[in-house]
C-alpha cells in the first residue's frame, strides 16, 4: 500500500504540498490589514479562508460537529478581538492553527465527556486477529475508535506538525506523555488499518 | 533513529490521515459567529459606559469630599493651638507635685519631646507638627486628670 499523502514532522506551516490547502494557505496582506483595523468584511474573507482547516481540525479531535462549531465560534471570535495586535512573527494561518489547536483542548479539559481514554479500549477490544468484512472500517471511523486526546496528538503530530515539546506544553504534561500517547495510538491504528488493508478495506 | 517497522508504521499511518474526509462547518456558522461578536461588543460598550458612570462618580465625591476634609484638618492641624493649650498643661502641671508622676509618663512625653525636636529640626510643616503637639497636650492631660499622679494611659507612640 502507497502512502497517498506522508506529511510527518513537517513545519508549523506544513510542507511545501500543503501551502495552498488547510492553515497553511497565504492571507492577503491587505485582508490583514482591513482585519487589525476592525474590517468586519477582512473577518468574513479571513472566516472564508480559514474556517475549513479550523472545523476539520477540531472535528477530528472532538468527533461532534456542534463541538467543533463551538470551537470556531471561539476561535474566530478571538482572532477578531486580538488580530490587531497580530505581530506577524509567524504565519497567520500558523497563528489561527495555534489557536485552534488551544481551543480544542479547553474543550477536552472541560468537559469531561471528551476527556477519558475510554476509546483506547474499544480499540484494544477490536483488536483481534484480522478484521472482518462486516467491520468496513474507513479512516474516520478507525480514527475515532481513539480518545480525544490519543487522536489530537495523533492528528497535531502526523498532519499539523506539531513537535512533542509543543504537544507537552498545550497538554501540560512532558513530552514523554505525548510521545508514549502517539506511539500506542500509531501502533493501533496502524495494526487496524494494516489489517483493513489486507482484506481491501481501508476507504 | 526509527526503525524499518516504525517508518512503516508512521507511512501507513500517514496514508490513514491523508485519507480522512473533509468537511465543511454549516453554511450559517458565519452569521452565527458576527452575530456573538456584535452582542460581546454591545456588552463591553455597555460595561465600558457603566464603568465610566462608576469612575466619574467617584471623581465628584472625591471633588466634593476633599476640600471638606481639607477644611476639617486645617482647623485641627494649626500646630500654634495645641502648642499654647500644650505650654499651659504644662504650667499647670509642674505648679502640681512632679515627683508623683509615673516613670513610664516621663518616657512617653521625653519620646514626644523628641520627635517634635527631630520634625522642627528637619523643617516639618504645620501638618505634621500640630498631631505632635495635640499628642503632648493629650498626655498633659491625661497626667492632670489622673489621681495622684499615675497614669491611665502610657504609650501614644
Amino acid at each position: 500500500m502507497s502512502p497517498r499523502f506522508v506529511l510527518v514532522n513537517m513545519g508549523a506551516d506544513g510542507p511545501a504540498a500543503c501551502v495552498n490547502k488547510g492553515f497553511g494557505q497565504a492571507l492577503d496582506g491587505q485582508v490583514l490589514t482591513r482585519a487589525r483595523r476592525g474590517d468586519g468584511a477582512a473577518h468574513a474573507a479571513i472566516y472564508r479562508v480559514y474556517s475549513r482547516a479550523c472545523y476539520n481540525l477540531a472535528l477530528r479531535i472532538l468527533g461532534e460537529p456542534a463541538a467543533a462549531e463551538d470551537v470556531v465560534q471561539d476561535v474566530f471570535l478571538r482572532m477578531m478581538d486580538t488580530v490587531a495586535g497580530f505581530r506577524g512573527d509567524a504565519p497567520f494561518g500558523a497563528w489561527l492553527k495555534r489557536m485552534t489547536a488551544n481551543a480544542t483542548i479547553d474543550v477536552i479539559r472541560r468537559n469531561k465527556r471528551f476527556d477519558g481514554e475510554d476509546a483506547i479500549d474499544d480499540l484494544e477490544a477490536s483488536q483481534a486477529p484480522g478484521v472482518s468484512a462486516d467491520d468496513a472500517v474507513d479512516a474516520w471511523a478507525l480514527l475515532m475508535r481513539l480518545g480525544p486526546r490519543s487522536r489530537a496528538v495523533v492528528l497535531l503530530h502526523e498532519m499539523e506538525g506539531y513537535t512533542h515539546k509543543e504537544l507537552s506544553e498545550l497538554f501540560g504534561q512532558s513530552e514523554s506523555y505525548s510521545k508514549s500517547v502517539l506511539a500506542r495510538a500509531l501502533k493501533r491504528l496502524d495494526s487496524i488499518a494494516h489489517a483493513a488493508d489486507r482484506s481491501g478495506e481501508v476507504k | 533513529m526509527i526503525s524499518s517497522s516504525e517508518s512503516d508504521t508512521k507511512m501507513r499511518v500517514a496514508a490513514l490521515l491523508g485519507g480522512l474526509p473533509e468537511h465543511d462547518p454549516r453554511p450559517d456558522l458565519w452569521s452565527r459567529i458576527q452575530f456573538a461578536h456584535q452582542r460581546r461588543k454591545r456588552q463591553r460598550r455597555r460595561h465600558g459606559i457603566w464603568l465610566g458612570a462608576m469612575l466619574a462618580s467617584a471623581a465628584v465625591l472625591l471633588v466634593v469630599l476633599l476640600p471638606r476634609s481639607s477644611e476639617v484638618d486645617t482647623g485641627a492641624a494649626d500646630p500654634a493651638d495645641w502648642q499654647a493649650q500644650s505650654h499651659a498643661l504644662e504650667q499647670e502641671w509642674l505648679a502640681s507635685s512632679r515627683e508623683s508622676m509615673d516613670p513610664r509618663y516621663r518616657t512617653e512625653l521625653k519620646l514626644i519631646d523628641a520627635q517634635l525636636q527631630a520634625a522642627y529640626d528637619r523643617g516639618a510643616n504645620p501638618n505634621e507638627l500640630a498631631p505632635l503637639w495635640k499628642l503632648r497636650s493629650e498626655a498633659l492631660q491625661e497626667l492632670l486628670r489622673s489621681d495622684n499622679g499615675s497614669v491611665r494611659a502610657v504609650t501614644r507612640i
